[in-house]
């Protein structure tokens, strides 16, 4: 199903700007409670390029597990400010085992404000019966 | 605050996750994932009910970060996290962890992880930590 991915596979995204409001109401629904600049995980607002990306490969993202994550804070983040996001995949692995085939797909994101790397997201995802 | 390897975080104890957060976070992250919203789709991938997103456990490790390392007085540079449970509504969270390793110039490793009220580990991970003193030298 995932033939037609390739690693090093790069895809660019306009991004958007994110609103005073729209950050508020991220730390009030994850309950970021202790932030007084920007949540640390709020980055995830700009990551729908990679369930796009996903969706356009044709994963059924009801079959999707996000296994890890991890964010890499280079530059204060920016609210308000339209965004650059480059998605690279950096790995898929696929195996098939009792459950049928699983694949593990690698995604790495660079957020970007005005060309400077601001967040550096790996995303790993598990999808069942690829 | 001088850490030291080993030395524990505070615990901190967060809310249950609710249905209604769920939706409210699909809608705020754009992650709309069926298996999130709707206990049929979750039931057809094997589970008993929708599942919380595992960026809403990142999160409650992320806040929770910051009662050891408020931001006045550090910078977190890398957060990682493993998925290691899947969650549902109604699960409380406690998120702790323990210094893993301080460098000479009082860089910090961190070790985390978030319990559910089983004790059962959801999530565990990492972050790098570097005191605002060493980041403004």
């Amino acid at each position: 199903m995932l033939e037609q991915v390739r690693i090093g596979e790069v895809m660019e995204s306009q991004g958007r700007a994110i609103s005073r409001e729209e950050m508020e109401a991220f730390a009030r629904v994850t309950h970021s409670d202790r932030f007084t600049s920007v949540p640390l995980t709020l980055a995830t607002v700009l990551r729908k390029p990679e369930f796009d990306w996903l969706a356009g490969v044709k994963v059924n993202l009801a079959n999707l597990l996000h296994t890890e994550q991890e964010y890499e804070y280079r530059a204060p983040f920016r609210s308000g400010a339209t965004s650059l996001i480059r998605t690279t995949v950096e790995d898929l692995k696929e195996r098939t085992g009792k459950q049928g085939t699983i694949a593990i797909i690698v995604l790495k994101s660079e957020i970007l404000f005005n060309g400077e790397i601001s967040v550096v997201s790996k995303t790993t995802f598990m999808v069942r019966g690829s | 605050m001088r850490w030291r390897a080993q030395q524990e975080l505070t615990v901190v104890k967060k809310p249950a996750f609710t249905r209604e957060q769920l939706k409210e976070y699909a809608k705020v992250s754009g992650d709309g994932n069926l298996i999130h919203l709707d206990d049929s789709v979750a039931k057809q991938m094997g589970f008993p009910s929708v599942i919380v997103h595992g960026m809403l456990s990142m999160a409650y490790l992320a806040d929770s970060l910051l009662v050891s390392f408020p931001e006045k007085e550090y910078r977190i540079l890398r957060l990682s996290t493993r998925f290691r449970r899947v969650a549902f509504p109604g699960d409380a969270l406690s998120c702790g962890g323990k210094i893993k390793k301080v460098s000479d110039s009082g860089e910090l490793v961190v070790s985390l992880w978030a319990k559910n009220q089983r004790d059962e580990i959801v999530a565990d991970g990492e972050a790098d930590v570097k005191p605002i003193a060493l980041v403004n030298a």
